[in-house]
């Protein structure tokens, strides 16, 4: 019993000790004097409990407490009410805490009160991060900057800047994931950002972290914003993401580099105009001609890839002159190429709207300032002459040794030969300072030559040696033609001579008519000459037309005048003329009207053969090295025989392992693959490295140079030059009798020999024209 | 000063590279034109560090620079390899560097550029 007693002592004992150690209690008399603290009361305060009691409260008062406060709370304790409230003390050592406090009013049996009993909690943390977290999201809702954390789920932390949902144009982003809301409106950028932050966790080195975060994106935009973005790496792979709004400063940026571009483009454009004008017209071309690009038929990924270096080409030419539209423009589009997204059809439709736009815009600024002819008027330059011919010698180096797209650089040949075009007139007025000195040389009063004639005409280079050969025909006139100016006096005509020269393009002929006012000629005399030079024989007269007599005058030797001058009656005079017109494929008429005058009017062809014949040459020697580059790579790569040397094969012979094969389309090409026996041995053994029958072994070998005719013209035909590339291959033909025959007689074929240690393997290419 | 090899397809690009280097007063030991022959390279010459790009053409199996990034990493596991990228090859350089690369350039390489990366992994 006494044990239970005491248990029962013992426990009260412990309750109250364990309430006095956890409970801040205290209690006063009616007047607010301390007469009770437990042990908790005493911990807070700092005080013990010989200081507390007898006093008043307001010991541990802490002044920023408000004085109402306790004014109410007095009024509502006197008045027999319980007070609660928050109240913040001041500890015996000065440190502030935080005690929610109940305080409860004892009465005695007749309701007077007797004093009063309080119990506190500590509630000083919670207050501190109540204050914290005040000021924290103070800050964050004030702060101009956008300022978030995410976690390594890519989640955003709830506790973000205000400022963050103003720039993403969001109501909130807490929880959500970080790269949507900060790129969905570009996958691309957010497919990055992704995978970049996702070896950014998987990766343990700092240093790759870093450079990882390096390649983050750091700028971005949407409808309403452009903004930075700043990461900062935090502990267990949380970042830190600033986010600035640099709109304004991006756009400020913008105003003036468009006006420091506009100026760089119009000093670019002023100075370049000739590459200005030409670029003009070959980007409007290439987007006239854009929607071609899916028929050829090449796979998708080979159009892009030719549209991207086509794109490529004239962004660097749109960068040089500065017109950074269309230069922005290309580049856009290239990374939708690179992207494709749309398909190709829609990329091209696409594509020329927005170019078209971009370089209309470029053109706008242009003309505004240039004027709107700046791009029509055509410009000269002065280039010498040796500056073209080395820029041509270097182009045809170029296509000597290039497998790449050959069309481009016989267009470039055409632009070069044709930059030595000259103006016919020019060429022609040599002849005005010729005509003076003659007349004065040989005292015959002549007129000033007359050149009439369309003063744009331009000629080829290849017209220089008929030009110069006109000097006889000049002479010849004055010499022979043109009377002294006595006879020109007794018969009634002016006294000085008349040469007169005019040309016109008739038909895409040259005609050129030089006429003279002299005595014509006496194709008596001309008879007589030629017969006696035995030209013609006497029997042949009658048959001759006039026309045939007076040509005569164009046969070598032949000279009507008795003595020579050293202006005229060499004999080989007009016979040069005729050799050179020959050269142009011209023809020549004379008019002969004695006394009155003579006129030679020489017809000659404007466009004269130039690059295309070169080019003919020289695609069957393209073809022809596509080819055996082809051959030498089967041979290394795939058979593993070394080439030793590859040689131009002159003599054609037939090896007997061959195939032949047609390419068909503009053009006709057969190409004849020969291997000789000890090669074509080897190949075999690659072919099929096992034992094999002597029969077995020559069915299989004869097929084999079709084998390899397949592989290396077919691997070949990729390498052709554009228009090349359209050509059918068939399957390997016999070889027919013309086409042998075509071999020996015909320049067009071309041989090149493969030489290896076993043996040898000849290409040979014939290009068929089209009438043939 | 360090021992650097020059990684790239195109002659102009390895001159333009090789000359700033030089300039920053770094030796360049070799250059090389493809994947493949910059891993045999890099046996020979144990250059302190590498610039490579990272498109070009494939060569005996070796791709692109990223190709034979991993295997001069097989041969040398510390070896400093600086990758030279374009526009557009984000992902390529993602992949560099977590296969062991120590940096990259956007191109077009400036000087500036060079010193501030081979800086960064201490090669003055």
């Amino acid at each position: 019993m006494k044990d239970i007693v005491n248990n029962k002592v013992n426990n009260s004992e412990f309750l109250l000790n364990l309430y006095g150690d956890n409970v801040i209690a205290s209690m006063t008399d009616p007047k607010g004097v301390i007469i009770f603290v437990s042990h908790a009361y005493e911990i807070i305060s700092g005080y013990t409990k010989d200081e507390l009691i007898g006093k008043p409260h307001n010991i541990i008062r802490h002044p920023d407490m408000p004085s109402e406060t306790f004014r109410e709370l007095w009024a509502t304790i006197q008045l027999g009410n319980t007070w609660e409230g928050e109240i913040l003390n001041l500890n015996k050592a000065g440190h502030p805490y935080w005690v929610k406090t109940k305080i409860t009013p004892k009465f005695d049996s007749n309701r007077n009160i007797t004093g009063y009993a309080s119990v506190r909690e500590d509630i000083t943390v919670k207050k501190n991060l109540d204050k914290l977290h005040r000021q924290v999201t103070n800050v964050l809702d004030n702060i101009d900057e956008g300022f978030l954390i995410f976690k390594n789920d890519l989640k955003i932390n709830e506790n973000y800047s205000k400022k963050c949902l103003e720039i993403l144009n969001q109501e909130t982003i807490g929880q959500k994931n970080i790269s949507d809301v900060l790129f969905s409106n570009s996958l691309e950028v957010k497919e990055i950002f992704d995978y970049a932050y996702r070896e950014i966790l998987n990766t343990q080195d700092d240093f790759s972290k870093e450079l990882l975060l390096s390649l983050l994106p750091t700028e971005h935009y949407n409808d309403n914003y452009i903004f930075t973005l700043e990461y900062k790496l935090l502990i267990n792979n949380e970042c830190l993401i600033l986010i600035s709004d640099v709109t304004h400063q991006r756009k400020l940026e913008k105003i003036i580099k468009h006006e420091q571009q506009m100026q760089k483009m119009i000093i670019a454009i002023a100075t370049h105009k000739k590459e200005t004008i030409d670029l003009n017209v070959s980007f409007q071309k290439f987007l006239e001609n854009i929607e071609d690009y899916p028929h050829s038929e090449e796979n998708e990924n080979t159009i892009l890839e030719k549209l991207k270096r086509d794109l490529h080409t004239f962004k660097g030419l749109f960068a040089q002159l500065e017109m950074l539209y269309t230069t922005d423009a290309i580049h856009d589009i290239e990374a939708m190429i690179v992207s494709n997204d749309l398909g190709v059809e829609l990329l091209l439709i696409f594509l020329k709207s927005n170019l078209e736009m971009a370089f209309n815009r470029d053109l706008k600024v242009i003309t505004d300032i240039l004027g709107d002819d700046f791009l029509s008027t055509s410009t000269f330059v002065n280039v010498e002459l040796n500056h073209i011919k080395s820029v041509e010698k270097k182009v045809k180096m170029i296509i000597d040794n290039s497998h790449e797209d050959k069309a481009i650089f016989y267009d470039l040949l055409n632009d070069i030969t044709s930059m030595q075009d000259q103006l016919f007139i020019d060429m022609l007025s040599i002849y005005s300072t010729t005509v003076k000195n003659i007349s004065e040389n040989i005292q015959k009063e002549m007129y000033p030559l007359k050149i009439i004639g369309d003063r744009k005409i331009l000629v080829s280079d290849s017209f220089k040696g008929f030009i110069d050969s006109l000097v006889h025909i000049f002479r010849n006139s004055m010499v022979h033609g043109i009377e002294d100016s006595e006879t020109r006096r007794t018969l009634h005509k002016d006294i000085c001579g008349n040469i007169s020269c005019c040309y016109e393009l008739i038909d895409e002929n040259i005609v050129l008519t030089i006429a003279d006012d002299g005595q014509g000629i006496d194709t008596k005399k001309i008879i007589e000459k030629a017969i006696y030079l035995k030209i013609i024989e006497k029997n042949e007269v009658a048959t001759l037309s006039e026309q045939e007599i007076l040509k005569l005058v164009f046969h070598t030797g032949f000279s009507t005048t008795e003595e020579l001058t050293s202006l005229a009656g060499r004999g080989v005079g007009l016979a040069s003329v005729y050799h050179e017109l020959l050269n142009l494929q011209g023809s020549v008429q004379i008019y002969n009207k004695p006394k009155i005058g003579l006129s030679f009017v020489f017809t000659i062809p404007h466009q004269q053969i130039r690059v295309n014949d070169i080019q003919k040459m020289y695609e069957s020697e393209f073809l022809i090295n596509d080819i055996i580059t082809e051959s030498k790579s089967f041979l290394q790569d795939d058979m593993n025989i070394e080439v030793s040397s590859i040689e131009v094969d002159t003599d054609f012979k037939l090896d007997s392992y061959y195939s032949t094969i047609k390419l068909s389309g503009h053009k006709e090409i057969f190409c004849i693959l020969c291997v000789d026996e000890p090669l074509i041995d080897k190949i075999f053994g690659v072919f099929i490295p096992y034992e094999i029958t002597d029969e077995e072994k020559n069915d299989i070998i004869k097929t084999l140079p079709d084998e390899i005719i397949n592989t290396v013209v077919g691997l070949s035909i990729s390498r052709f030059p554009k228009e090349y590339k359209e050509l059918d291959m068939s399957i390997p033909i016999l070889l027919d009798q013309a086409v042998i025959e075509l071999l020996n007689n015909d320049n067009l074929s071309i041989t090149k020999k493969i030489n290896t240690s076993y043996g040898s393997l000849k290409c040979t290419i014939i290009m068929i024209e089209e009438d043939k | 000063m360090a021992k650097i090899l020059v990684v790239d397809d195109t002659k102009i690009m390895r001159t333009t590279i090789t000359r700033q280097l030089e300039e920053l007063g770094h030796t360049v030991v070799g250059e090389a034109q493809n994947g493949y022959e910059s891993v045999e390279q890099y046996k020979k010459l144990k250059p302190d560090a590498v610039t490579m790009d990272i498109t070009m053409p494939k060569l005996n199996n070796i791709g692109n620079g990223i190709d034979a990034l991993c295997e001069i990493k097989k041969i040398d596991p510390d070896a400093l390899v600086i990758m030279l990228t374009s526009h557009g090859e984000q992902k390529l350089v993602i992949d560099a560097i977590t296969k062991g690369s120590k940096g990259y350039i956007l191109k077009p390489v400036t000087k500036n550029k060079l010193a501030d990366v081979l800086g960064k992994i201490n090669i003055k």
